[in-house]
């Protein structure tokens, strides 16, 4: 009799593994992460294929300054008489890759220093969060400002720089996350067993700790958006003639009453692809809030 | 005798699938009488008691049956009758009183609110308060009703619930497993309070629980529930001395009792194993000298000393708070000892696991009380299992992990699920055979079956059992359930402040307690048999 207890609530009848749908997936069945993704695969197509597709070169001077759209130039000339067009076609693919580079790169950094201070505690921990603490205390544009004042003007500098100043943030979201986790009993277990702390961090935590950091990664993409196009507007980014958005912004400011769409194309494309992640970062934090 | 509640047909269920989680459940209940309904997780036991306050969970809906409390059909009663109701005339008792308690708000505001939610206010109100407190056997000064939640012991907290339920005289009480997270000690006192105020007040009550005998000890009748049905109803007494049902004989069989060896399900008896007192004592296998231990300043490990011979199981017993947990903790290398040494087969110990040897790590392995985090929820079966084969430089092969989950009869599907897929004790299988992997000398198990059903704790208990005997792997149980103790270990540690106050063969330790504080724990333990 009891034998059929066992049975009953032990190999017999397994449940079918219930095939849980990732995060993504349960992300994309809200509106606003579908929108989200439609708006950001739309901005990233035309950046790819925008040096192929491009009517012009971006830095040839095929009309006058500030010429009105026309049949030559669909969205009219910049303040150089260059394409405005063809500038935003080419332009696209620095902005997202300075912005996927920085955003990838605190990442790494975030995560490894974040997970090391939850999991090791004590001494370590407080060092690494007071040091983090300390470039957490200067505002971040004025922080990147500083680094690309005092190195360079120049993409890779504003990139490190972008990277280094979403460090703390990501570290702090990986601690947390970190210091829950720890406190389970298979962390107890792994290190009774005495597997290495390297390889305890790796297999134990980190899996458990990619969801909230995920959903931080969308907003540090979004912010670093704004932070690159930002710099580069104030000329301390990209240098011209690089088609960048945020610089094109700049450049053409003059002509805003009479070209106006070499300012307003750009700003649209900036505000499309900052919404469109942002978008999906939320639909994604969403998803992650309401099941884990 | 009058029924105050009467429940004719009632059957609840699952509005989004239609599925029955109640089916035609018929009974009642008079004036002090205390119900007892047990059964196990996911027999609608709780549903049937929440249809009596007039609520269910989200998702779930009465769909027959007539629900009379006190007179009134809580079925059709408007949704204000049924607020004066809640409180009033049918109370509460949850099961866990730490989340039942608002932490920002002192005691006695709280305990004022149930007064005035029901427009009660003033000096009646402190009057009344303080003649509950006196009946709980609470302090009833006001520097007492000041405090938070968090300055309570859980038995207090638990208490307090009890005593909002009855302030307000009601009719009917409802109590959801109230003793579950309670040690036995805490559980005996606050049980005898339930039996009291009911007897007391002429209170009728529903006792939801999986633990027969608490009921045994609290209940005057019971109704055993399976799958949403009564399987069976009566007088306490008659029920589990003469079970008609087979599912009640089944879990009257499957749960352990202090005042016998069960087998669970076994027909041989367990044979003798190599420690009984008669045998020349063989060289223990692990030996634990003078143990000190500390939590910051405070001491909790008392100069702990225990041996452990080769296939034997060793029961470590005590309430919250003794330094059960600690000590095995500290065994396995998880705590840091103070003073004292763990020798394992004439090795002392480092202190921290990281400093051991992989040999003495292999030979030492811990299986933890809570299935639901001993596992990582991003790891498949295998994988955990793996796990410390890897850590320990072999390759696990399929084989390896198909011989380790046959060995805690688990089937070989469950290799590529993750813990989500499966229930509670199926995992603890898993973390059972991830500790087996390393083919220990000695395994530590740390309450490890108090989260589980009594027919999956059998189970489990019987594959420990199988595992000692087959192949020899020396035990030391922690645990608070001394009926577990009885059918379970060969000898027995009492721990109590940190110290161990006694040790010896179970049935000596648990038949003449020799210790005054091993005697009040044999004492107080509920049991299904009638008091001899």
């Amino acid at each position: 009799m009891i034998e059929e207890q066992l049975l009953a609530t032990g190999p017999a009848d397994l449940p079918v593994p219930a095939q849980r749908p990732g995060l993504l997936r349960r992300a994309l069945r809200q509106t606003r992460g579908r929108i989200g993704l439609g708006v950001l695969l739309a901005v990233v197509a035309l950046s790819v294929a925008g040096p192929w597709i491009a009517p012009h070169s971006p830095y040839d001077f095929v009309a006058m300054p500030f010429q009105p759209p026309d049949a030559v130039t669909w969205l009219g000339a910049d303040n150089m008489g260059r394409d405005v067009l063809s500038r935003i076609l080419n332009g696209g693919w620095i902005l997202m890759t300075m912005a996927l580079s920085a955003t990838a790169l605190a990442m790494l950094a975030g995560t490894v220093l974040g997970l090391v201070a939850g999991y090791a505690g004590g001494r370590t921990d407080a060092v690494i969060m007071r040091l983090l603490d300390v470039v957490l205390a200067v505002p971040e544009r004025v922080l990147v400002l500083m680094f690309v004042s005092v190195i360079g003007a120049n993409q890779v500098i504003l990139t490190l720089a972008t990277g280094l100043v979403f460090i703390p943030s990501i570290a702090r979201t990986a601690r947390a996350a970190t210091m829950d986790i720890v406190r389970n009993e298979y962390v107890e277990y792994a290190e009774a067993i005495g597997m290495s702390r390297w390889q305890l961090l790796r297999d134990e935590i980190l899996p458990n700790v990619t969801t909230p950091l995920m959903v931080e990664a969308g907003f540090r993409l979004t912010w670093s958006i704004g932070l690159i196009t930002g710099i580069s507007f104030i000329g301390f980014g990209t240098q011209p003639p690089t088609p960048e958005w945020g610089l094109m912004i700049n450049e053409s400011r003059d002509g805003l009453l009479f070209q106006p769409w070499a300012v307003v194309a750009p700003i649209l494309c900036i505000a499309a692809f900052v919404i469109g992640v942002n978008l999906l970062a939320d639909a994604i934090a969403r998803a992650a809030g309401r099941t884990e | 005798m009058t029924a105050v509640v009467d429940v004719q047909g009632l059957c609840v269920r699952l509005s989004a699938t239609g599925e029955e989680v109640v089916s035609d459940v018929t009974f009642s209940i008079g004036r002090g009488e205390i119900l007892g309904v047990v059964g196990e997780s996911g027999s609608g036991k709780t549903s049937i008691g929440m249809t009596l306050l007039g609520y269910l969970r989200k998702g779930a809906e009465v769909s027959a049956g007539e629900i009379r409390v006190d007179g009134t059909d809580m079925r059709r009663a408007p949704e204000a009758e049924l607020r004066r109701m809640r409180g009033a005339v049918v109370s509460y008792i949850p099961q866990d009183p730490a989340a039942a308690l608002s932490p920002r708000l002192t005691i006695g505001t709280q305990l004022a609110e149930t007064l005035s939610a029901h427009g009660r206010k003033g000096r009646d109100a402190a009057a009344r308060i303080a003649a509950m407190m006196r009946a709980l056997d609470l302090p009833d000064d006001r520097a007492f009703l000041r405090k938070y939640p968090h300055q309570l012991s859980g038995g207090q907290k638990q208490r307090i619930c009890i005593g909002m339920a009855f302030l307000l005289n009601p009719a009917v009480v409802m109590l959801d497993e109230p003793t579950t997270g309670l040690d036995v000690l805490t559980q005996d006192s606050v049980l005898r309070t339930v039996r009291r105020l009911c007897a007391d007040h002429q209170v009728a009550a529903l006792y939801v629980t999986h633990d027969l005998p608490v009921v045994a000890g609290v209940a005057h009748r019971v109704m055993v529930m399976k799958s949403g049905h009564i399987v069976e109803q009566g007088p306490v007494a008659e029920v589990f001395a003469r079970p008609q049902h087979a599912y009640t004989r089944e879990l009257i069989a499957a749960a352990p009792d202090i005042s016998c060896r069960h087998h669970f399900g076994r027909a041989v008896p367990a044979p003798a194993t190599a420690t009984s007192p008669a045998g020349p004592p063989a060289a223990p296998v692990l030996r634990v000298v003078g143990l000190d231990a500390h939590y910051d300043r405070r001491q909790v490990l008392h100069g702990v000393a225990l041996d452990l011979a080769p296939g034997e199981c060793l029961a470590l017993v005590g309430q919250s708070g003794s330094g059960k947990s600690t000590l095995s903790r500290t065994i396995i290398g998880l705590h840091n000892a103070s003073a004292g040494a763990i020798v394992l087969d004439g090795e002392t110990l480092a202190n921290l696991a990281r400093d051991r040897t992989p040999a003495q790590r292999k030979r030492l392995q811990y299986v933890f009380q809570s299935p639901f985090t001993a596992l990582n929820p991003r790891r498949s079966v295998a994988e955990a299992i793996a796990a410390p084969i890897r850590t320990f430089g072999e390759t696990p092969d399929r084989t390896r992990i198909a011989e380790l989950l046959d060995m805690v009869s688990l089937s070989q599907r469950v290799a590529s699920l993750y813990p989500s897929d499966l229930s509670g004790g199926e995992r603890q299988r898993v973390a059972i055979a991830r500790a087996m992997a390393t083919d220990p000398d000695v395994l530590l198990c740390d309450e490890i079956t108090s989260a589980l059903d009594v027919s999956v704790q059998a189970a489990i208990v019987r594959l420990l059992k199988s595992l000692q005997e087959e192949r020899q792997v020396s035990m030391i149980f922690v645990t608070h359930n001394l009926a577990l103790v009885r059918s379970l270990a060969d000898r027995v540690a009492v721990m109590q402040g940190g110290r161990i106050v006694e040790t010896g063969p179970t049935d000596r330790v648990l038949d003449n307690p020799e210790a005054d504080y091993t005697r009040l724990l044999v004492e107080i333990t509920p049991s299904m048999q009638p008091a001899a």
